[in-house]
């Protein structure tokens, strides 16, 4: 019975004042919300961050690739004046010979497949607004990644469905199907040992769906500061023919991406530099360059973020400082208006604490709506933590906020409440 | 041995320049079944002394006996048990609630008292059988008269059987002759055996009772039996 008056109670205060409730609702929902974003971002960073430490351990992260504004070195290589082509291939050797790093070769490309069925999305440079356009409508120049089979291991990718590449997908014979491992977002559109035509680097290929890669697969790139989601990328081997006894378009232009890549070493900067100008040199091979910001890779995947989360995290204090002064004042209001309602349930043998019960019973009201609805939308929005986060939030903000108007409660004089009519 | 007893009351509103002594040194006794009348003029402190003797609030100093317990002593909560108990308020306003039925307001002091549903029930429909209001139960206080929203706060006040029936004003807000039956129901609980103490500054009414205290600034001033 001595529940059923309070419920009553709370239940006739929230009735009284449906609208505010209702606005407070929305506010503890919308920082709530916030708490779960700025929670989920973190442990996304967090996990990006440690799976990337797990793959390179200690190691530092270097990118190498060519200067792309050295138009005369590239014609005159891919005419292949003195022997340039035989000399990036000796310098390809020696970058992947070298003990003391790992070479791992993975650069972005475009591939042109011939379905009128791929969304924008997939197009090459979407994500930059400027999407590469065919104008043949039924071929897609899409976004592709080349990859030498260490990548996987480096970096633990694996797939969600099919297989992974095999030591003889890095050989191409003529007439073969060139296998291809898709992104998670290309499940709607292709299936597994389905067979595409397209173009690689000019040349005519037929390419074989033979796995797809789990969702939020991320790979390290060269040129890319952090790594990339793979989602929306095709992922395809850094092949080379097999037999080959004339030097085609093909080889110099693949081997020109496949040089592109990142080291992953124990080295510093410095040692990692005077290594690569030593083989550009013995070789004779043209110009490439190893760039250290890749060594502040998990920096700048925290920073990338940092940004957006401080600014989060600014909103969300702001917030949450106006939502709990909103929930003490209005539910002050509450109480100066029911002083005389308070007298008369004293009057009827209601201890003091019946009030503190109502006041908290309806704060707790407020929170556990706010709290539902934010578990719910978070848990398919954010992450499985947000009932857990937004639960931990909403029973400190319910404290919080409890304690001025308990304060006020706890204060009221019984003799007063009745004269005040 | 008395059945309750005021021991050099005293008490204090407010302090510094805001003090106030609503109360300076009362001493009373009365005993069970009385129906006793306080008089006196405005702001001398009657109402103050009722709400001390209600269990409403406590004496800055002084002892407030009921039955061999000490009152002055409690806690809020014992203080609040205690009203539930012993003590049955009618006020001037009524103190209903508003929004609540005529049913619920007289509900009220039973579901505190942690009384069953059904024992609710039966208590509430002998009360307003009693006052005369069998048939406004549903309604809510603006829909009543005056006089029968008394009738309702006099339910309210009884429902729990008080030891002390205490009465501020009951008939202020009402017309002669529905003052006049009121009192004839404070009256009548009186010839029952209760205690009923009734704050008043109608002569009129303090002198239907058997013993009338009456105070100035905050002290007895007068205390005689009448009959
Ligand atoms: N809560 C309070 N705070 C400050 N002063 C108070 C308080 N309650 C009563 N007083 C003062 O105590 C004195 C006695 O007040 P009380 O209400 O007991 O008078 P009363 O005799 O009931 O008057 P009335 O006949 O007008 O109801 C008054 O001067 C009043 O101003
Ligand atoms: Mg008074």
């Amino acid at each position: 019975m001595k529940i059923g008056i309070v419920w009553n109670g709370i239940i006739r205060m929230y009735k009284k004042h449906k609208w505010l409730a209702f606005l407070l609702i929305v506010q503890c929902f919308v920082c709530t919300l916030l708490i779960n974003m700025i929670f989920g971002t973190i442990l996304k960073t967090h996990s990006s961050v440690s799976k990337f430490s797990r793959f390179i351990g200690s190691k530092s992260y270097y990118w190498v690739n060519d200067d792309p504004d050295d138009n005369i070195g590239f014609s005159r290589y891919m005419k292949n004046q003195n022997g340039e082509y035989k000399k990036l291939k000796d310098f390809y050797e020696c970058l992947k010979r070298e003990q003391s790093w790992k070479f791992l070769s993975v650069d972005r490309q475009f591939i042109n497949i011939h379905s009128a069925g791929i969304p924008d999305k997939f197009l090459f440079q979407y994500e930059q607004g400027c999407p590469i356009e065919s104008e043949d409508k039924s071929k897609k120049d899409v976004k592709c990644l080349h990859v030498s089979k260490n990548v996987f291991s480096e970096f633990g990718v694996t797939v969600s469905e099919g297989r992974e590449f095999q030591n003889e997908d890095f050989h191409y014979d003529n007439g073969e199907y060139i296998p291809i491992i898709l992104g998670h977002e290309y499940k709607d559109i292709f299936s597994l040992g389905q067979i595409l035509d397209g173009e690689y680097l000019s040349e005519t290929f037929k390419f074989k769906v033979i796995g797809f890669l789990p969702e939020l697969t991320e790979i390290p790139v060269s040129g890319n500061t952090g790594t990339i989601l793979c989602d929306r990328y095709i992922v395809m081997p850094a092949f080379s023919f097999n037999d080959n006894s004339e030097i085609s378009f093909f080889d110099k232009a693949s081997l020109d991406h496949y040089v592109s890549g990142v080291i992953i070493s124990d080295l510093n900067f410095a040692d990692v530099e005077e290594r690569i100008n030593r083989y550009i040199l013995e070789t004779g091979a043209r110009k490439y360059s190893v760039n250290p910001e890749g060594s502040n890779v998990i920096k700048s995947l925290t920073s990338v973020s940092e940004s957006e989360l401080s600014r989060l995290i600014y909103i969300f204090i702001i917030l949450t400082i106006f939502t709990i002064a909103s929930i003490s004042i209005t539910v002050n209001g509450f109480i100066r208006e029911n002083y005389y309602e308070y007298g008369v349930h004293l009057l009827s043998g209601a201890t003091p604490r019946f009030l503190v019960k109502q006041i908290i019973g309806f704060i707790t009201l407020i929170m556990s709506i706010s709290f539902a609805i934010s578990s719910i939308v978070g848990m398919f929005l954010i992450s499985n933590l947000a009932p857990l986060v937004s639960l931990i939030f909403s029973v400190v903000v319910a404290l919080l906020s409890s304690v001025f108007p308990i304060n006020v409660v706890k204060k009221v004089d019984v003799n007063n409440l009745i004269r005040r009519q | 041995m008395d059945f309750l007893e005021l021991k050099n009351i005293c008490k204090t509103f407010g302090r510094g320049e805001n003090e106030v002594k609503a109360l300076k040194d009362i001493n009373i006794k009365i005993g069970k079944g009385e129906l006793i009348a306080i008089t006196g003029k405005s702001g001398c402190g009657k109402s103050t002394l009722l709400n001390i003797i209600g269990g409403l609030s406590l004496p800055s100093s002084g002892a407030y006996i009921f039955e061999g317990s000490k009152i002055s002593s409690y806690n809020q909560n014992e203080l609040a048990s205690f009203r539930n108990r012993n003590i049955g308020f009618v006020v001037q306003s009524f103190a209903l609630i508003n929004d609540m039925t005529i049913f619920d307001n007289i509900a009220l002091p039973l579901k505190y008292a942690g009384k069953k549903s059904f024992e609710i029930n039966k208590r509430v429909k002998e009360l307003t059988d009693k006052m005369e209001l069998s048939d406004k139960t549903s309604f809510f206080p603006s829909q009543l008269s005056g006089g029968q929203c008394q009738r309702a706060s006099i339910a309210r006040a009884l429902a729990c059987n008080p030891r002390v029936f205490l009465a501020d004003e009951p008939t202020g807000a009402l017309d002669e002759q529905t003052g006049k039956n009121i009192l004839n129901i404070f009256k009548s609980l009186n010839e029952g055996g209760m205690t009923v103490i009734i704050v008043t500054h109608d002569l009129e009414i303090a002198s239907m009772c058997n013993r009338r205290i009456e105070m100035k600034d905050g002290t007895i001033f007068n205390d005689y039996n009448l009959k």
